[in-house]
């Protein structure tokens, strides 16, 4: 084995343990998130004359959202890869682009919720609106810590290079951002698609 | 090289992000159409949608977040499984006692009034 490649063999293994740890991290929080889903489930009725979610929803809006959100998870994987195969540029750019993409989606869904606020129809509204705004929100408060962890990898990969804490926090990151990506497939689907249909 | 290759570390691929991307934007779009057009009727389409939406959820799964049948990985598979586990008697749980509990609710004084008035009497 080359010195090279022993290298490599002993950053896997201290990568293996932190994927660990994180993974058990995502899967907690997978727990929050169907707890607000279920809160959801039960609230979504409850509209107290206020409007439903039929009237509110906006879908193609909310399907460019979640394209761009889903074009930001790829990037952020390409970027993981660039990082393995120690192309420093290429990691750099793909980061810059998950957070332009991510900033995009945040700030659509911040304009969704103040234009909602603005016509009267805030979380204060209806059991429906304040179980909405609690699910969305949430998940929107994930993409924003999200941006600011990137932010500060992209800062790290510039001054530090890509060293093996700096590669193993890459790693975690893209895990975390694939993991929000998740999370909005079901809130698409059952909060915004089934909404519209029922 | 194997081992390397065996370590979980370094057997990202792109193509497995290509595909799981692509598949994804498919299967997004799949649902949206189903949804817009109004294809079926609305049990349907929800059937339809959630499995759509559970497929992508697997996809993402295997192409993303790289979950595979690895001996090394199998902690991550546990967990996760533990994870739906714990998910699905959360929310399903929650929809079941809720439901039914609404059903069994007391009727309020407007509801009994408006009751009354529907049988012809006067209200309380």
């Amino acid at each position: 084995m080359s010195k090279v490649s022993f290298i490599q063999e002993e950053m896997a293994q201290r990568n293996e343990k932190a994927v660990i740890g994180f993974w058990i991290y995502l899967m907690t929080d997978c727990v929050l998130f169907a707890s607000l889903f279920a809160t959801y489930a039960v609230l979504h009725k409850n509209t107290y004359g206020g409007p439903g979610s039929k009237d509110i929803f906006n879908l193609p809006y909310v399907l460019v959202e979640t394209l761009i959100l889903l074009t930001s998870s790829f990037s952020a994987g390409i970027a993981t890869y660039s990082a393995y195969l120690y192309k420093k540029a290429q990691t750099v750019i793909f980061l810059i682009i998950t957070i332009v993409l991510g900033l995009t989606f945040l700030i659509m869904e911040l304009s969704e919720f103040s234009h909602l606020i603005r016509i009267g129809d805030s979380f204060r509204r209806s059991g429906f609106l304040s179980s909405y705004f609690a699910l969305v929100g949430t998940h929107g408060m994930h993409i924003l810590f999200g941006l600011i962890a990137l932010s500060v990898l992209v800062c790290q990969i510039m001054i530090k290079g890509l060293n093996r804490n700096v590669l193993r926090r890459i790693n975690l990151i893209s895990m975390f951002w694939h993991f929000l990506d998740v999370v909005w497939i079901f809130i698409f689907t059952i909060v915004y698609l089934m909404g519209v249909i029922k | 090289m194997n081992e390397i290759n065996n370590s979980g570390l370094f057997e990202i691929k792109f193509k497995s992000y290509l595909i799981g991307f692509i598949l994804s934007v498919f299967l997004t779009l799949f649902s949206y159409i189903l949804v817009v057009r109004k294809v079926f009727s609305a049990d349907k389409t929800i059937l339809i949608i959630v499995i759509t939406a559970l497929v992508q959820f697997s996809l993402q799964l295997i192409f993303f977040l790289h979950i595979n049948k690895k001996a090394k990985k199998s902690w991550q598979l546990s967990a996760l499984i533990f994870m739906i586990i714990v998910v699905f008697i959360l929310v399903f749980g929650s929809i079941w006692i809720m439901y039914n509990l609404n059903r069994r609710m007391m009727p309020t004084n407007a509801q009994v009034n408006n009751y009354l008035k529907s049988q012809g009497g006067g209200g309380i």
